[in-house]
């Protein structure tokens, strides 16, 4: 019994610090925020810019 | 002499050794010191500008201006960095040599030395001409050979820490070095080779001409070789924050970082992109070919990809902790994080501010588009979102539980609140001032000028709103800073305690994954760099000395 539960507890371990098994979800939704934002505030810019010339 | 491997190096039992320690503290002494008087030209320059306000005594804005230039981005960020990297490298790789502290303490020495001559020059109004000392402005040639000691006296001390970690990878061959170490070998490197560039001009152009030995400079060479060392000052600044952030933070969260791999790489492409881009501060400079500032931006844009590996590894770090503590949305993990440990919200408050502050960056160095921004107070904005924020709060935070560490003491609960205050402080503050910056610069108000109606101009008249606004978030960041200081003074005093507060050093989620051959590779990774400044810089600059361009003299003008 205790065996097993120590095969359970190492799997655990190991699905912990298994970068394919993690879930980041809002890690990819915060980082594709940033993609946006930085097209948005660099064409907003742009814009300005085209408009002064 | 301590030697650390294995789990000594997470082990919260692990300390900075203690003579190494007065090092630390000696240089983070000079770091309080420094936020306090450059704090105080802030303020009073703020309060100038606002128009409501006029400097007593005769002290002149520009002035005041070359104070809060130099004692903060260069003395305070300078001490900070030296003293934060020596305690990195005792309390990862294991305690200096006699030697290596020896050379740690001279460069202290020479560094005091330059900043108090400098500093004098600054006080005798002998030496207005703003920190990034443009010729043809001359200042006493006592102030350029200050500034030269200044950056003499980080060689020296650097040159101990590199032995420091030189010395862990020969006792300990075959083994993946310490991150915090690595990281500030990588910072180590970069800072050599770039500050070539500055003393070349020092002590090349600006002492003679400053003593009258030549009669004229040579602008455009001067400039160049000032950003070739300027750009990468940015990410000599910066990366400290970064260790803090990739090998730090995860343990303060109690968690793992993500990828000690990772980390490595991207401070690998900082050390090879942050050179050969200085040009991108040049970008309506005459004198330079087109082509070159267009390769240069290119370069610059290749940092976006350690910048933005950083803020998937940080994102990373934050919900897999928030997911081990139950939550299951999309974004619910955010909820989890540590509000009320000041160690974390410093730093999560800077990395936010450096969202806005990368974006702007990007836009500064997009080629003819720098034209909207140029030489105008959103410049001033951008760099005070970057260096006054994200970097500035993360030295906040390292203060925080480094002081404790080498002073013995612990962070109680006054010292936890002192520590949020300052960053809710410095939040509000920074805020409204860096957003007046950048929108009275998006209007066309100019930096590096004190106040001015501009003759009743229509369009000045629209920037004086923007400057009393300004005043406000400077006067926030002056109680901040008083805040900082009294924050410090917790953390040195009282009683000590038997068992320090932790220098926390994070594993990773690789931990025990083999680290990259190649980026361990000093030699391979001196030549990529070198060859890349060789491919950005040898046409321009050659072009500086065979284009026949007319040499300044000198000019005094306050």
């Amino acid at each position: 019994m205790s065996e097993e539960k120590d095969k359970i507890k190492k799997e655990e371990k190991h699905n912990e610090d298994n970068h394919h098994k993690l879930d980041l979800r809002g890690t990819f939704m915060m980082v594709m925020a940033i993609g946006g934002l930085m097209l948005l505030s660099w064409f907003g810019a742009f814009i300005l810019f085209m408009e002064r010339m | 002499m301590s030697n650390y491997t294995g789990s000594e190096i997470f082990s919260s039992k692990t300390k900075v050794d203690k003579k190494d320690s007065k090092l630390v503290l000696a240089n983070m002494i000079w770091v309080s010191f420094a936020l306090l008087i450059g704090g105080t030209a802030g303020l009073l320059q703020t309060l100038v500008r606002s128009g409501q306000f006029e400097l007593p005594f005769g002290i002149g804005y520009y002035q005041l201006l070359t104070l809060h230039g130099v004692i903060l981005a260069l003395v305070m960020t300078f001490f900070f960095i030296m003293g934060f990297q020596i305690a990195a490298l005792s309390r990862t790789a294991g305690s200096f040599s006699t030697s290596e502290l020896r050379l740690g303490w001279t460069g202290f020495w020479v560094m005091t030395a330059g900043t108090l001559m400098s500093a004098a020059m600054i006080a005798l109004n002998e030496a207005s001409v703003l920190y990034t000392f443009y010729a043809p402005l001359q200042a006493h040639a006592v102030h350029y050979i200050g500034l030269a000691l200044v950056i003499v006296g980080t060689w020296i001390s650097v040159a101990g820490q590199l032995m420091r970690y030189f010395r862990w990878r020969k006792e300990n061959k075959g083994q993946k070095t310490p991150l915090l170490s690595y990281m500030t070998a990588i910072n180590n490197v970069m800072w050599i080779v770039c500050t070539i560039g500055v003393a070349a001009t020092v002590l090349f152009q600006f002492i003679p001409w400053s003593l009258g030995w030549v009669e004229t400079i040579n602008i455009s060479l001067s400039r160049t070789l000032f950003w070739y060392f300027g750009h990468p000052l940015v990410y000599f600044w910066l990366l400290p924050a970064y260790m803090v952030w990739y090998a730090v933070i995860p343990k303060v969260l109690g968690t793992k970082g993500f990828s000690d791999n990772l980390a490595r790489l991207a401070f690998v492409l900082f050390l090879f992109f942050s050179i050969p881009v200085g040009i991108h501060h040049q970008l309506v400079d005459p004198g330079i070919d087109a082509f070159w500032k267009g390769l240069q931006v290119v370069l610059t844009f290749m940092v976006i990809v350690p910048s933005l590996m950083t803020a998937f590894s940080m994102f990373a770090v934050f919900e897999t902790y928030g997911r081990k503590q139950g939550a299951r949305g999309l974004l619910d993990w955010f909820k989890k994080l540590p509000w009320t440990d000041a160690r974390f919200v410093l730093v999560f408050i800077g990395m936010l501010f450096f969202i806005p502050g990368g974006l702007g960056g990007i836009i500064n160095a997009s080629g003819q588009m720098n034209q909207l921004v140029h030489n105008t107070i959103w410049i001033v904005g951008h760099f005070h979102i970057t260096v006054g924020a994200p970097v500035i709060l993360t030295y906040f935070a390292a203060m925080l539980f480094l002081l404790p560490h080498i002073t013995g003491r612990k962070i109680d609960k006054i010292a936890n609140r002192l520590g949020l205050f300052l960053a809710y402080t410095w939040a509000l503050g920074m805020g409204i001032m860096s957003l007046a910056m950048h929108w009275a610069g998006l209007r066309g108000a100019p930096r590096r000028s004190a106040f001015s109606e501009y003759g009743g101009a229509d369009i000045a008249s629209e920037w004086i709103t923007y400057q009393v606004m300004q005043a406000v978030g400077g006067s926030f960041l002056f109680i901040a800073i008083i805040i900082a200081i009294l924050l410090f003074l917790k953390l040195t005093t009282g009683p000590k305690v038997n068992d320090p507060e932790e220098f926390p050093v994070a594993m990773f989620m690789d931990q025990e994954e083999p680290v990259v051959k190649w980026v361990e590779n000093w030699r391979l990774l001196i030549i990529i760099t070198i060859f890349l400044i060789l491919i950005a810089y040898t046409v321009p600059v050659t072009q500086m000395f065979t284009e026949n361009i007319p040499g300044a003299k000198g000019f005094k003008l306050w």
